[in-house]
């Protein structure tokens, strides 16, 4: 007997593999024939991977619905406490220039987990992953929330310009906005999910989440965001998981999987890197600081050692 | 205090940035984005009327799962038909089977948009959208799972769109045009703008109100909690059509809203239409099938039009005459080859036909001596005697047999083109197929396949190529013959 996340999420593109009705030289369907069938990563079997977490719809909404419940109560209690008005001016304006224009390069990872959805040749890959841009949503409109909340409402329009003109011109962004800019042209599927999941995600969900919205928000008299980045962090451990998950199948249905994922690791490292490296930077430009070097290097010492269990051969699976 | 929805939520919605290391035309390539590709000033006020926030959406959709699960949970799997009347059964089996994957298809397209609609605030809509269909997908899963110990062939639910089964390529062939394989801007207009503001309604509400009175609670619940999802996420359509009317594509909208009435009627007809007034029992009929047409799909889309000022597409005589027919011409031909069905098929009744001439008028005239004259056969020579054999011309644009008109009027019609002859129901298919023929020429029906050899030409062997087990999954007759009124002596003139 199925189990209820089997029966709900197995085998439901029924146009993979190369099974559109209408036929070839449509634009759609060469799309998906070139990116997803074409693609250089390639599983005999591709149902066999699991969701750790097996979510399904109705686990999905029930479990979010609980943490926007927790977030929620946060923002409430900012309300009810004068919070915002116990921060730091300097802490303020660092808010203002490097954690409110984080809801433009987060959206752009909804748009990278969308694309990935829609690519994916298994219905288990495209539920987890369009889950994960529903979750990147969510951090958006936290984002966007806590930013009209400190500093208004309404927030005017000229502080909504300033944070976009931050995230398209201030140098400590723009590795990372080249990095994720050219991940978004990346249309093989196989590639797209390895740069997303493998090599975006796990830097920058981590500086993110638990650096600057975390460690340095304590640090700087702002544990609130802190609580809630936690919240959003419980998404991104998932996403680590599911793609754990995927690699482990991958690697144990085509062992010349870990080779084709490594190159794609290899290839975009260095801009991750630079990415990490240069938004890791902002943290000392806060009014009490970090260290921006060691950060970085933690994080990539992380990621890496990750990287590197993921993608090893796991005997007796 | 706490922020108002209105405050903060465009700051969340709108987060496009202008590419500095790609290209835009990259980022959106015109294949998959859609055309026109215009610059991202045309689309920067794209705005829709729900507005849901991702906070808003968990806790209503929990809410919505919950209730609609909580039916099924409270239902004793052992009598889960005990209150069903048969044909009731077959339509379920007939709606799981042709509606469950296209959702998960929907999800696709729905993805598709969540990437390449040209706006963030139309992505952020298309992202909750998918998860929408990631829903309106696993609930007739299970449904249809629960089915599956009382009547093995609810295993369509998951498995029809794996098949050939005719009418189930038909509808693959209309959802790829509709959506799987389409752009962006092309599934924002045939999706939500034409089938999921217009159809759905009537394939979710008006089914909804049979299944209540059907006893189907269950179904019913599931139906009307799909519907509320369609309604918000159809709203992506209106905002993608006012800005290409607003740059230069009014023609083309047109094109893309004509085209889309015309083949979301071509499969209603053929499934809700049959299935509302051919399978649902008596009691639970409230309106006819024109009824609900006019009154739920055609006045809204009126007011869509209108609302654009675009035009009634120019085959609104035909379609309104059809009103009156094409289901029930279409209902002879699902009787006389219910083996090529994964559902059972049925005869009308006596009082059936009394109140299909009730709300046809010329119902009996015209149909009354078709299924007369089935009645004599099956007397005369078994159920055999009422199957047809032959080959039905099928058309090249809806993949349908081409018999929607009352008998003695044709709508038939051919196009020649680069050595090959297609055949069309009626001027509609041809006139989409002409509009965009490098779409549609490499496509072969069943028959043009059966004709050059990739699919067998004996019915027998058809069967399993349609991926139907004789005799245990190909649809009978619903009352295996037993109607009662064949106890009745013959009338005989
Ligand atoms: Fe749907
Ligand atoms: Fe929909």
């Amino acid at each position: 007997m199925p189990s209820e996340y089997e029966l709900v999420s197995s085998d439901l593109h029924y146009n993979h593999p190369l099974r559109f009705e209408l036929p070839e030289g449509n634009p759609v369907v060469d799309w998906y024939y070139r990116h997803r069938e074409g693609s250089a990563l390639q599983a005999r079997n591709w149902e066999q991977f699991a969701d750790p977490r097996r979510t399904t719809y109705r686990v999905y909404t029930q479990l979010e619905d609980g943490r926007e419940d927790v977030v929620d109560g946060l923002l409430r209690e900012i309300d009810e406490t004068a919070y915002d008005r116990q921060l730091d001016p300097e802490w303020v304006r660092f808010l203002d220039r490097w954690y409110f224009p984080l809801r433009f390069p987060v959206h752009g990872l909804q748009m990278l987990a969308s694309y990935i959805a829609q690519m994916a040749p298994s219905s288990r890959i495209t539920n987890c992953a369009a889950f994960q841009a529903a979750d990147e949503m969510r951090r958006v409109q936290r984002i966007a929330y806590r930013a009209v909340q400190l500093n208004g409402p309404p927030l005017d329009p000229e502080t909504a310009r300033r944070q976009q003109a931050a995230w398209e011109d201030a140098e400590a962004f723009q590795p990372l906005r080249e990095l994720i800019e050219r991940a978004l042209i990346t249309y093989d599927w196989g590639e797209a999910f390895a740069v997303t999941n493998a090599v975006i995600k796990p830097c920058i969900d981590r500086l993110i989440n638990q650096e600057v919205a975390g460690t340095l928000a304590t640090a700087n008299g702002d544990p609130i965001l802190t609580s809630i980045h936690f919240s959003l962090h419980e998404d991104a451990r998932w996403h680590r998981a599911w793609t754990a998950a995927l690699l482990r199948h991958l690697i144990n249905d085509t062992p010349a999987n870990a080779e084709l994922v490594s190159a794609w690791v290899s290839k975009w490292r260095p801009l991750a890197s630079q990415a990490l490296e240069a938004f890791a930077g902002v943290v000392a430009d806060a009014p009490v600081r970090l260290d921006p070097a060691a950060l970085a290097a933690r994080i990539s010492d992380e990621v890496s050692r990750e990287t590197e269990v993921a993608l090893q051969r796991q005997a007796g699976e | 205090m706490v922020l108002r929805r209105d405050d903060w939520l465009h700051v969340a919605r709108k987060v496009d940035w202008t590419p500095r290391y790609v290209d835009e035309r990259e980022l959106f390539p015109e294949e998959i984005s859609g055309r026109p590709w215009l610059p991202r000033e045309a689309w920067r006020d794209w705005n829709e009327a729900y507005r849901t926030t991702y906070r808003e959406y968990v806790a209503n959709q929990r809410e919505k799962d919950a209730a609609v699960l909580g039916v099924r949970a409270a239902l004793s799997k052992p009598r889960l038909f005990d209150d069903l009347d048969p044909g009731w059964v077959q339509l379920v089996k007939f709606h799981n089977g042709a509606v469950t994957l296209v959702e998960y298809a929907g999800a696709v397209a729905e993805l598709r948009m969540a990437r390449f609609g040209r706006d963030s605030a139309w992505r952020m809509m298309s992202t909750l959208g998918a998860l929408d269909e990631i829903r309106h997908t696993q609930i007739p899963l299970l449904i249809g799972h629960d089915m599956l110990a009382h009547d093995g062939n609810f295993d369509w639910t998951h498995k029809a769109f794996y098949t050939n089964e005719w009418v189930i390529l038909a509808a693959r062939h209309l959802f790829d045009d509709m959506f799987l394989a389409a752009d962006a801007i092309d599934s924002a207009i045939q999706l939500n703008f034409v089938f999921e503001t217009g159809f759905t309604n009537l394939q979710f509400m008006a089914m909804a109100a049979m299944a209540d009175r059907a006893h189907h609670h269950l179904f019913e619940k599931t139906l009307a909690s799909i519907q509320t999802d369609e309604a918000r996420h159809a709203q992506i359509g209106h905002p993608v059509m006012r800005t290409l009317l607003e740059n230069g594509s009014r023609e083309r909208a047109q094109y893309l809203v004509d085209k889309m009435w015309w083949r979301c009627w071509r499969l209603f007809l053929a499934l809700t239409g049959t299935a509302m007034e051919y399978l649902t029992p008596l009691s639970a009929r409230t309106r006819s099938f024109k009824e609900f047409m006019t009154e739920w799909v055609c006045d809204q889309f009126m007011k869509n039009l209108a609302e654009f000022d675009l035009e009634k597409p120019w085959f609104w005589d035909l379609f309104t005459e059809e009103l009156d027919y094409a289901h029930h011409s279409f209902q002879l031909g699902l009787y006389t080859y219910r083996t090529t069905l994964w559902f059972d098929v049925a005869m009308p009744d006596r009082a059936e036909r009394e109140w299909l001439n009730d709300k046809y008028p010329c119902w009996a005239e015209t149909y009354g001596p078709l299924w007369d004259q089935l009645e004599r056969r099956w007397e005369a020579g078994g159920e055999s005697n009422t199957l047809s054999y032959g080959l039905p011309g099928l058309c090249n644009l809806c993949q349908l047999p081409a018999l929607f008109m009352h008998p003695g009027r044709n709508t038939a019609c051919t196009l020649e083109m680069d050595g090959r002859r297609y055949l069309f129901c009626s001027q509609p298919c041809r006139w989409i197929f002409e509009q965009e023929s490098a779409r549609f020429a490499d496509h072969k029906s069943v028959v043009d396949r059966i004709v050059v050899g990739e699919a067998p030409g004996k019915l027998t062997d058809l069967h399993g190529w349609m991926g139907l087990e004789a005799p245990v999954e190909t649809g009978k007759d619903l009352r295996r013959g037993l109607n009662p009124w064949r106890l009745d002596p013959i009338p005989t003139t």
